[in-house]
């Protein structure tokens, strides 16, 4: 039998639901649902996430009815479930590049003496700060539009360095106080 | 201080701020030229079939913030360019929609209708006057309605509800957003529900921070830049890759348009008068409405506009959906004058009603002295309210920028045409790096990108499980204020747990969320 994907839905809500509220929110929040504040009752830390875990249930419940009343339908399909996976492992790699080409390419020997104190003194300075960010959006870059076009193309290397270039110019140039990723927080 | 004091000095706040440049010895306010500058921007965005006003203003938030910085001086340019480009948005996503039957946005979908037949039969100089017309004509509608009805609303508000109406108020625009969105209720409210959950964590009164899993970056909490541009911003581009990556086999020729002459005279202005006013009220009153979006109203603009036309029977003219230059007038003023009525809940009560209303919420949650809502109505008579003064400076902001709609507008339009040239499979990648180094430039923090591209992936899920992200970016700013408006209105009453069923206004209200709800689930059960 053919299980329909909002069936899965309500089931999924009405779960989590069931697991927040009974688990989660008694474990990770100081306090109740109404505490006694010096003799006067005030609404605690749990009220709020409760009432929203209870729509959850509520809506999910709903959801479980609705879906019941209806042929089944099918919303994701493993095409979509591949494709949000290599979205992910596109983004990791793409966010360790902007994280860490600047600082293991200043420690790249022959690079600096040995002085050298490491790259947070460098993150606001030519070409350090830049390294990360144009590595890491540029094969962000290229990588999703060869996935889009189905093929690589050299030119789409160039177009996505030229564009991060140009985006890594805007930020930077006419605004002192913004900072590029990563360096931020190096 | 009078009321008219009051609007001349929102006028003067406009006209008398800091100077961008002289021309022929006439002092430019630097607001005027970032209104000129966002309508710009808004129309080329709005003419790229992909793009759509509010990821131009996720992008441009950031930046503006950091050139005009967090104190109260900033509002009036940072909204005249936010303004600028939801106006300019609106009409932009016309062009493509008639030139090459690709609608800019996904308003402009019911403009292709008859915006692309007249196109073909050579008319596509005057489908887009005609866009333009009806669309500003709309807008300014719209406007008006909104100067005029959101302080009412605001005084009423303010002179009628406490903290448990207050409370019962956010429920009901809550469950009204979570009902009319989308085509299934259960779906609204799973969604409003995730969002109040997400925006509760790492937050709270106590000293320990609440369901943080004891990791530390969740200790703050996720701000609210890295919820919003993800679910909406990335959510958008990582469907839109998929839907590319799926259809790279198809071809994806652009047709050429055929002439672009033809004048609109006075004669036909008149006979798409009423077309024009039908339209505007309609998409007035529905954009007034949080959560329903400009599509609903162009969908209704639309049909009424074909009921009139066969009723009239114009045996002469094409029908609707052949060409007829009333139905392009019907969509195009229906759709754009839900755009100032959109602010009536977002300025009258701080609850934002439609995606580009977010990121004006968004804004003053930046920037210092102004925080929309009743309070910001008080007509004071001794002092000078200064909250009050910026509502009229936006209501000026609005105003100029109509005007320059009017002068403008069309020519630029006219120019757009080549936007639908730029390729979505570059445009797309170009977005989610420029969202995701806004957000740093915004955040300093390598984690907040990692945060916005995991509710990027949210937003991705809850679009092809057919769950509207509207619903759930609403709950996710306004949690905070009903959190905090329950927790005032317990303690006001004394402890009672039964606070929202205590006075008369309040039991209406929570019978109205009921209602609201059991009324949308049984007509979406009908429509299935």
């Amino acid at each position: 039998m053919r299980i329909s994907h909002d069936t899965v839905i309500g089931i999924v809500c009405v779960v989590g639901a069931l697991c927040i509220g009974f688990i989660w929110i008694p474990l990770d929040v100081e306090t109740g649902l109404i505490e006694k504040v010096r003799s006067r009752k005030e609404i605690g830390d749990s009220f709020a996430p409760a009432i929203a875990t209870t729509l959850l249930f509520v809506s999910g419940l709903m959801m479980l009815m609705d879906s019941f009343k209806h042929p089944p339908i099918t919303l994701l399909t493993s095409s979509n479930v591949k494709y949000v996976f290599m979205m992910i492992v596109i983004g990791i790699i793409a966010m360790m590049l902007m994280r860490w080409v600047g600082p293991l390419t200043v420690m790249l020997p022959g690079v600096f003496d040995s002085s050298f104190s490491g790259y947070r003194p460098l993150r606001d300075t030519l070409p350090w700060k830049y390294l990360g960010y144009l590595a890491g959006s540029t094969f962000w870059i290229t990588i999703l539009i060869c996935l889009s076009e189905r093929r690589f193309r050299w030119r789409r290397l160039v177009l996505a360095f030229g564009v991060s270039l140009a985006c890594a110019m805007f930020y930077d140039l006419p605004f002192d106080d913004l900072v590029l990723p990563p360096n931020g927080n190096v | 201080m009078e009321v008219v004091d009051y609007i001349w000095m929102g006028v003067l706040a406009v006209l008398q701020g800091p100077t961008a440049f002289t021309l022929l010895d006439i002092a430019i306010p630097i607001t005027i030229v970032m209104i000129f500058s966002g309508f710009l921007l808004g129309v080329v965005v709005g003419a790229t079939p992909g793009l759509a006003g509010p990821m131009a203003m996720a992008i441009a938030l950031p930046i503006l913030i950091s050139v005009f910085g967090f104190s109260s001086d900033a509002l009036l340019p940072v909204f005249g360019f936010l303004i600028g480009i939801m106006k300019g948005a609106t009409v932009g996503g016309a062009v493509p929609a008639i030139l090459f039957n690709a609608p800019g946005t996904p308003d402009a979908m019911l403009t292709t209708l008859d915006g692309h037949p007249m196109t073909k039969n050579g008319q596509s100089g005057k489908a887009l006057r005609i866009a333009h017309f009806s669309s500003v004509s709309g807008d300014m509608f719209s406007d008006i309605v909104l100067f005029v009805c959101a302080p009412f609303l605001a005084v009423l508000v303010e002179s009628y509800l406490d903290y448990p109406e207050k409370t019962a108020l956010i429920l009901v625009s809550l469950t009204f957003i979570a009902s009319v969105v989308g085509k299934s209720v259960a779906k609204g409210l799973i969604a409003a529900s995730l969002g109040l959950f997400f925006a509760y964590i790492g937050t709270g009164e106590d000293f320990t921070p609440r369901l943080t899993l004891g990791i530390s970056g969740l200790e703050n909490g996720f701000p609210i830049t890295t919820v919003i541009l993800g679910v909406m911003i990335l959510g958008e581009v990582f469907k839109s890759i998929e839907d590319i990556w799926v259809e790279s086999s198809r071809d994806g020729r652009i047709s050429q348009m055929k002439g672009t002459t033809g004048s609109l005279s006075w004669a036909e202005i008149r006979q798409l008068f009423p077309y024009i006013r039908n339209s505007a009220f309609i998409g007035t009153a529905i954009g007034a409405l949080p959560g329903i979006g400009s599509t609903l109203a162009a969908t209704l603009g639309y049909s009424a506009g074909r009921r009139r036309h066969s009723r009239k029977n114009q045996p002469m003219g094409p029908g609707f959906g052949d060409g007829a230059p009333e139905g392009v007038a019907s969509t195009e003023a229906a759709n754009s004058s839900v755009s100032g009525a959109n602010l009536i809940p977002v300025l009258s009560l701080g609850i934002p009603g439609n995606a580009s209303a977010v990121f004006l919420i968004l804004a003053t949650d930046s920037i210092s002295g102004f925080n929309p809502g009743p309070s910001v109505f008080k007509f004071t008579q001794e002092s000078i309210n200064p909250e009050l003064v910026m509502v009229f400076g936006i209501f000026t902001l609005m105003v100029t920028a109509n005007i320059l709609n009017w002068f403008l507008g069309r020519h630029i339009m006219g120019m757009m045409g080549v936007m639908i040239r730029v390729p979505k499979q570059i445009l797309l990648p170009i977005i989610l790096l420029l969202t995701l180094t806004a957000l740093h430039v915004q955040e300093a923090s390598m984690s907040a990108m990692g945060f916005a591209f995991g509710f990027g992936l949210l937003g991705y899920f809850m679009r092809r499980l057919g769950i509207s992200i509207l619903p759930f970016i609403i709950a996710f700013i306004l949690a905070g204020s009903l959190e905090q408006t329950a927790r005032q209105a317990f303690s006001a009453s004394g402890g009672n747990a039964w606070f929202l069923f205590d006075s008369p206004i309040s039991i209406g209200l929570m019978v109205i969320a009921v209602a609201v709800i059991f009324l949308f689930s049984r007509n979406s059960h009908q429509s299935k």
